[in-house]
């Protein structure tokens, strides 16, 4: 019994091929007892390993000590030898008696089955683009508190893009971006229960991540496949004993690089400076800011703050700690897991804690009948100061005079512009103040119950329900941001509640006819409900902000509260069929119909065609040994995207205050009828290689997809109504080309180097912008001004004017020369009303004006390329991981820089700031700067974005150098432990690039204004010291 | 057995698990319009349907209150701190730039329209009781939506020019072009005014000035018939008459009245009395609709509260201006700072502070940008002021009500009393108050543009300006609205 119930767990197929093969009848021979031992090729003893008489169903294992002993074989007989992950042997008996059999460990993947959703497949006959990766594998190399940040770099076609706020999400895109409205991340799928993040996962808790990226594969998942899906299959017990494993790190986390400012007495002197040049350039006397007495006490450091230094938390420390409890009996396996993170972010006051658990049990009631519960969930506490675009930390603490102190003798902030006068709330009070928190506990509890009908014929019912509640407290007192904005104390709580369950019904049949015949068959049935409720309450004028703050709302002479309830639902059918011939043609078709609450017309159809030639296969190629695979795939798939915002299709009346604090209710929105799902239509071609036995892979793919019906809040004509409505009407097109190469370099006992290079190249454009001009500027305020969508140009297209320096002395009596040659009769000064020294514009047309007519496209956001190339390298006891990701064909418009010069427009900052750039500005004896001097301009262009601060923003990166040592199983033994790792990483040692700000990473993470860095959270440069111990 | 045990519990699972969800799912915390509309329409909900047109009209913090200032910054009345990147200059200087100014620009559009809009559903959409007596006071009600659309469009022809003109929802989606300034007052601004005049309650129905009353109507109707008899339509003595008729009847029925001390009509606790505030936008910072009418107003080098500076007196006008009681309250000409109370001449941007609107500053001088008070937009003394100079300007003569009416306003701030029967010193004289009286309430450009006066009042920046090198003096349509339209914008842009 217990022989059968191993081979179906860890090889079913393994068995069925072996029946099939060897199912002919024995031959009346001498016979005898064979025994002896199963080892790898570390010489350590393989449990588990099947033994099998060649050409009779005979057969049996090998013991906890890799020993087997099995009766009545043929004396000149044959074994079979195998074991999962293993090279198969077929040895001799020879007349031995005791046989040792070393068992090499099989370098080729193809045999592994990978998850595809809603069931399992063959990677070997796999017809779709799917990325499959080991947790363990990427989790050696960079360890981490969230599993996103490890998939950089892994998997070709899946850009991760990480930011160094430690609260938030990596940025996670498959294959471009496929939305402007609903633009959100892939699907991921936990353990076959739809809907999910990875930030909620324990990283230790993950067995395997499998991408399917192309819509042959996503088609499954039909309206929510657009993006691409994750698939997460957690561990289970794969050992017969208890294992306990533990694993702890310590990240110390550390500035890569401090935003450059001038010291206290070089901006006071820069401020001097500004004081003569400007009133001098209006004919006013001079202006001293700063007496030489204090610029000594700047110089000497007695007076001057360094709010640079002090916005960072230098260095940061992270801390993981992550206990696992798993084992197996007869027929149940059990894992407990637990986790905690605490991380502090390097910007001060910035924390993020997450506690993990999970309690997974799976038993086998009757042969036919299968079930288990899974119950997990992760509470997680996010601080942090005010980090957002409008006048947020980064760009505040870089831009503020460092010659003011923070606080004046009273203790209150000095919160004004030392040299313009305007009010301006200091930078300490953002970090100082700050009081609020937020805090999501998320459990779900997961059963399922799964059917052997009969042989091939498999019903699985599953349900899972999620429940998750979140609190986001403020309190903002009379120091805060909030109050110098508003003259108000203020504080508000905001908690919500949501319910969620999901069912899935699978209907599955799995049959190998025989050698040639292979069918696997899935039919689904689908239904999720989602209902959420928030609630807010905010209390302004508050009597005690300190004392009580949001802990009693009602201590204050104001409150307002409002709430929302939302309920949506989700109801799919899915029809898959995957056949293989003669292992080698393979087709796989899948029809999903889904109906959304979300929208008008709620039912639709994704249909997907897939095919696959193995040609190592043919006759042909037999003989060429050293060709493993040599597989094509062609694909066709057409699927939805859900994100749409519930109750979109309906009009929406807002209430509004009247000035008497009554109530009216004005139309806030109006409905959205008709509308459907995103459609996006993809074919997807693949080569597929493996060379020596597993020793070489490789695999490239070319895909093309058109995303249709993209909803778009299209610009209207304002006097038809609204400036925008909500439409299914534009259209983006992606197409790429992905190369994955996998090596193992060198594979002997001591030294192994195996390394990865994936290298993924996406275009996305707009194919369709349907208003008159074909183009409309990106909705959205901040770095969304900075884009426009433009019907056949890239997304992430930068629209400006041109920079052409700084107007020299000479330029001002220059006649102006015309479009068509002629001078138009006047000089600069007299058509543009310059001044020399201030900044200056192409204008296009000549006209004197500038407007629309002289913009154009300033750069592009969105990279051309991305790679990520690791390498694993372990001798003896030694494993050394290094991991370098890049991103190349990409602009960055450095908004920081540009704020830091006064220019964009309702971001405040002092006519004079320490950006040390400003020491080489244009002056009467620095003519030929193109930094505009300290003058008055007299028609600035404010808010105008150009190609000044468009900067290249290629970079390549190391993203990890990770040695660790494993402590030698022998001693191991010794110390009655199965496994003791220590280990040491360094993160983000360095960059490559010409980009003149803080992070080019970082100015990637918003995945609609990709490319802009508006005071973005860097990352750090991170020191990990970690152990890993199991026994 | 085996197999009954596995076909029942198979069974039991497929029963239990398809059950299926419910795609049908309304929404349950707010309404729709369309279930909004066909809710029984109680003389309660329609008041509450038209008061959302006056938070249409303030629309945000950056909202009507303060680009109605910005667009009067081309008056001779205020000035702006030199500040890095202040697009105002472009404003004082009577030369708008599409790019600059664009949010000036685009904010009023949007702010204007969304005004129509939701007038026009009030209007087509609210459906009156078969009842003789209920159906008049509905009427009341939907009569203030009149005299908003008539207000909105009578500020888009003064800012913009030529807009389209839209009654409908319906008219509003077919392909619209823009129609002539004098189309537009005669097909929509004078008829709404007369449906206003008609229907109106002659105290309004708030009893404030928040909401409109017939005399509202009235006053704004008179103030149309002046703009439309001087620039651009200029039609001259016909519309002087009409005007100087409208003010008399609001003067001799409406029991309006001055408030005695001009100060008191600038206070907060007083902002609701409506004896001489005929129409305004009332503000509040605690519900959520403050005006811009605090740190805008306040110098950089106050103390201790640095305020914004956006708008300065001009010391050109200040020095003209009679010194009487409105010129003491409504100018600050020292204050403290850091160092000290300075006057206005040696303070940082040497420019004196209009505090016509200190009082709305939530009690702290300069201390937030979130303030209370009321947009000013009709106020008796502009019917006083009408009349007079209507009267003169039909006729050519100068009546004994139309001097009583300048002088009471002059009477009241103690103000030097005019007395030239003079019909053209008359006219300066009402030209010249009216600047006094209405200091910094975003009315003084509107004078200038329709008496043609650009030239007069600041020569040297008219000369070079676009509105004198295209000969109009409109904001520029918003970029958008013209790639989307296909429209000519005005000339210039």
């Amino acid at each position: 019994m217990k022989k059968h119930s191993n081979f179906q767990f860890k090889s079913g197929w393994i068995l069925l091929i072996a029946l099939i093969l060897f199912s002919g009848a024995s031959y009346a021979q001498e016979k005898m007892t064979v025994g002896g031992t199963v080892v790898d090729d570390n010489n350590v003893p393989v449990i588990g390993a099947s033994i099998m008489v060649q050409g009779t169903t005979d057969g049996t294992i090998t013991d906890m000590d890799g020993n087997f002993s099995l009766p009545n074989v043929p004396k000149n007989g044959t074994l079979k030898v195998s074991y999962v992950g293993y090279v198969n042997q077929i040895i001799a008996v020879n007349n031995q008696r005791m046989i040792s059999i070393k068992l090499l460990e099989n370098l080729q993947t193809l045999d592994e089955v990978v998850v595809v959703g809603y069931g399992v497949q063959r990677k070997s006959d796999l017809t779709g683009a799917v990325a499959s990766v080991k947790a363990s594998e990427i989790l050696k190399n960079t360890p981490t508190t969230n599993i996103s940040d490890a998939m950089q770099g892994r998997m070709a076609g899946v850009s991760v893009v990480a930011g160094g706020d430690p609260t938030k999400e990596s940025t996670i895109r498959i294959r471009g971006i496929n939305s402007i409205n609903a633009e959100s991340g892939p699907l991921v799928v936990v353990d076959g229960f739809v809907g999910g993040n990875l930030k909620s996962l324990n990283p230790a808790d993950i067995q395997s991540i499998e991408v399917l990226k192309d819509a042959s594969a996503t088609a499954v998942y039909g309206s929510r496949g657009a993006n691409g899906v994750i698939l997460v299959t957690t561990k289970t017990a794969g050992k017969d004993k208890v294992t306990v494993s533990m694993s702890s790190f310590t990240n110390i986390k550390t500035v890569l690089k401090y935003p450059d400012t001038l010291s206290p007495g070089e901006f006071a002197r820069l401020a001097n400076e500004y004081g003569a040049e400007y009133n001098l350039s209006q004919n006013k006397p001079a202006k001293v800011y700063y007496t030489p007495d204090q610029i000594a006490e700047f110089d000497n450091g007695t007076k001057g703050y360094d709010y640079v230094k002090n916005m960072f938390n230098d260095p940061a420390i992270s801390q993981n700690y992550e206990l696992s409890i798993s084992g197996k009996s007869d027929k149940t396996t059990f894992l407990a897991s637990a986790r905690y993170e605490n991380t502090d972010g390097i910007i001060r006051n910035s924390n993020y804690q997450q506690f993990n658990w999970r309690l997974k049990l799976d038993t086998e009631i009757r042969s036919w009948l299968k079930t288990g519960l899974n119950f997990w969930g992760d509470y997680n506490k996010s601080v942090g100061p005010r980090m957002g675009q409008y006048e947020g930390l980064l760009t505040s603490a870089s831009n503020y005079p460092n010659t003011t102190s923070p606080q004046d003798s009273n203790g209150n902030y000095n919160n004004v512009f030392a040299i313009s006068g305007l009010g301006a709330y200091n930078p300490m009070g953002y970090i100082n103040e700050m009081d609020e928190q937020m805090g999501v506990l998320s459990n779900r509890l997961q059963a399922y119950a799964d059917f052997k009908i009969m042989d091939g014929l498999n019903f699985r019912s599953q349900i899972g329900v999620t429940f998750r509640n979140g609190l986001t407290q403020k309190m903002n007192n009379d120091k805060s941001y909030h109050f110098f904005k508003n003259a108000q104390t203020q504080a508000s709580a905001s908690s919500s509640v949501d319910f969620s369950w999901l069912n899935t019904n699978i209907l599955s049949y799995v049959k190998e006819f025989n050698k040639d015949n292979r069918i696997n068959m899935s039919a689904v049935f689908e239904q999720t409900s989602n209902n959420s409720y928030n609630h807010t309450s905010n209390s302004t004028y508050l009597a005690f902000s300190n004392l009580i703050g949001y802990n009693g709302l009602s201590w204050a002479d104001s409150f307002q509260s409002s709430s929302n309830n939302e309920v949506t639902s989700l109801l799919s059918g899915m029809f898959r069929i995957n056949y293989t011939f003669k292992n080698r043609y393979m087709i796989t078709s899948s029809i999903r119909a889904d109906g959304s609450s979300n929208l008008d017309q709620k039912w639709d159809y994704f249909p997907s065609l897939a095919l696959a030639w193995d040609i190592k296969k043919e006759a042909f190629l037999e003989d060429v040994n050293w060709l493993d695979q040599f597989k094509v795939r062609v694909g066709y798939g057409s699927v939805g995207n859900q994100s749409v915002a519930p109750y979109r299709i309906y009009s929406k009346m807002d209430p509004v205050r009247n000035p008497d604090g009554s109530t009216s209710y004005v139309i806030g929105r109006p409905k959205a009828p008709n509308l459907k799902w995103e459609r996006n239509d993809q074919i997807n071609t693949g080569l597929d290689f493996s060379f020596m036995n597993g020793r070489f892979t490789a695999s490239m793919d070319y895909y093309n997809k058109l995303s249709n019906d993209i909803l778009l809040d299209v610009a209207q004509p304002v006097h038809t109504g609204w400036p925008s409505l909500l439409l299914n009407a534009g259209a983006i097109r992606n197409t790429g080309v992905e190369f994955t190469f996998g090596a193992i370099v060198v594979n002997n006992k001591d030294l192994k180097w195996n390394t990865d290079l994936t290298v993924s190249h996406n275009k996305g454009t707009f194919a369709l912008i349907p208003t008159r001009n074909k183009m409309q500027k990106q909705s959205g305020l901040y770095e969304n001004e900075i884009f426009k969508m433009i019907e056949g140009e890239k997304l992430g297209t930068f629209w400006g004017y041109t920079y052409e320096g700084v107007w020299k002395t000479a330029e001002m009596t220059e006649q102006v020369i015309g479009l068509d040659g002629n001078s138009l009769g006047k000089t600069n000064k007299e058509l543009y009303g310059v001044v020399p020294g201030q900044a200056k514009y192409k204008d296009v047309n000549k006209d004197g004006l500038y407007n629309d007519a002289d913009q154009g496209i300033i750069g592009n956001g969105q990279p051309v390329l991305n790679w990520g190339w690791n390498n694993s390298l372990s001798y003896k006891n030694f494993d050394l991981g290094l991991f370098i990701i890049g991103f190349h064909g990409f602009d960055i418009y450095n908004a920081s820089k540009a704020i830091s010069f006064g220019i964009i427009s309702g971001q405040a900052v002092d006519v004079v700031t320490p950006n040390p750039e400003f020491k080489n500005r244009w002056t009467t004896q620095n003519e030929n700067s193109d930094i505009p001097g300290f003058v008055s301009e007299t028609k600035p262009l404010r808010g105008a974005y150009s190609t000044r601060f468009v900067e290249k923003g290629d970079f390549v990166k190391v993203k990890s150098i990770t040695l660790g040592y494993n402590l030698n199983q022998k001693v191991c033994k010794t110390l009655a432990i199965d496994n003791f790792k220590i280990y040491t990483s360094i993160q983000n040692p360095f960059h490559i690039s010409s980009y003149s700000g803080l992070d080019p990473e970082a100015a990637l993470g918003q995945p609609l204004t990709q490319g802009v860095d508006w005071g973005a959270y860097p990352n750090g440069r991170n020191y990990i010291v970690g152990i890993n111990l199991s026994f | 057995m085996n197999s009954k045990i596995k076909t029942l519990a198979l069974i039991a699972t497929v029963f239990l698990t398809f059950s299926c969800v419910d795609l049908n799912q309304e929404p349950q915390s707010f309404l729709t319009e369309e279930q909004y509309i066909q809710l029984p329409q109680t003389i309660d909900i329609v008041n509450k349907s038209v008061n959302g047109l006056y938070n249409d009209l303030w629309d945000s913090n950056y909202g009507f209150n303060c680009r109605i200032i910005r667009f009067n910054m081309a008056a001779d009345d205020l000035l702006s701190a030199p500040k890095p990147n202040n697009a105002i200059f472009y404003l004082i200087d009577m030369s708008p730039s599409s790019s600059a100014n664009a949010a000036d620009a685009t904010t009023l559009w949007r702010n204007l329209w969304k005004v129509t809009r939701n007038a026009n559903k009030i209007i087509n959409g609210i459906p009156l009781p078969a009842e003789e007596a209920n159906a008049a006071i509905f009427k009341k009600t939907i009569a203030e939506a009149y005299f908003m659309r008539a207000l909105s469009y009578y500020y888009m022809v003064r800012i913009f020019g030529d807009v389209p003109i839209i009654k409908s929802g319906e008219e509003a989606l077919k392909t619209q072009t823009r129609r002539k300034v004098e189309d537009v007052y005669n097909e929509v601004i004078v008829p709404d005014l007369l449906k206003a005049i008609a229907d109106l309650p002659t105290i309004s129905r708030t009893g404030i000035s928040g909401t409109p009353s017939k005399y509202a109507a009235k006053t704004l109707l008179a103030d149309v018939y002046m703009t439309m008899a001087g620039w651009p339509l200029k039609k001259g003595t016909e519309y002087y008459g009409k005007a100087a008729a409208l003010s008399l009847e609001v003067i001799n029925e409406s029991g309006l009245s001055l408030t005695p001390k001009y100060s008191d009509l600038w206070k907060e606790a007083r902002k609701t009395e409506s004896n001489e505030h005929i129409f305004t936008i009332q503000h509040s910072a605690k519900y959520g609709n403050p005006s811009q009418l605090g740190k805008s107003f306040y110098p950089r080098d106050f103390s201790p509260n640095g305020g914004w500076a956006d708008y300065y007196a001009n010391p050109v006008f200040m020095n003209k201006y009679p010194n009487d009681d409105r010129k003491a309250f409504c100018y600050m000409t020292s204050w403290p700072t850091k160092a000290g109370v300075v006057t206005w001449d040696k303070s940082q941007d040497q420019l004196p502070c209009i505090s016509k609107y200190y009082d709305y500053d939530e009690g702290v001088a300069g201390k937030s940008a979130q303030s209370n008070g009321i947009t000013p937009i009709l106020r008796y003394a502009h019917v006083l002021l009408m009349y007079a100079e209507a009267s003169n300007l039909a006729t050519g003569t100068v009546n004994a009500k139309a001097l009583e009416c300048i002088n009471k306003v002059q009477a009241r701030s103690k103000s030097p009393l005019t007395t030239t029967t003079n019909s053209k010193a008359f006219d300066d004289a009402v030209f010249a108050e009216r600047g006094w009286e209405f200091v910094a309430e975003y009315t003084r450009w509107f004078d200038i543009v329709r008496r043609e006066k650009a030239a007069e009042v600041k020569p040297d920046i008219y000369q070079k300006s676009l509105y004198k090198a295209n000969n109009h003096f409109y904001y520029p349509i918003p970029n958008e609205e013209i790639e989307m339209t296909g429209w000519a914008n005005n000339a210039g842009y």
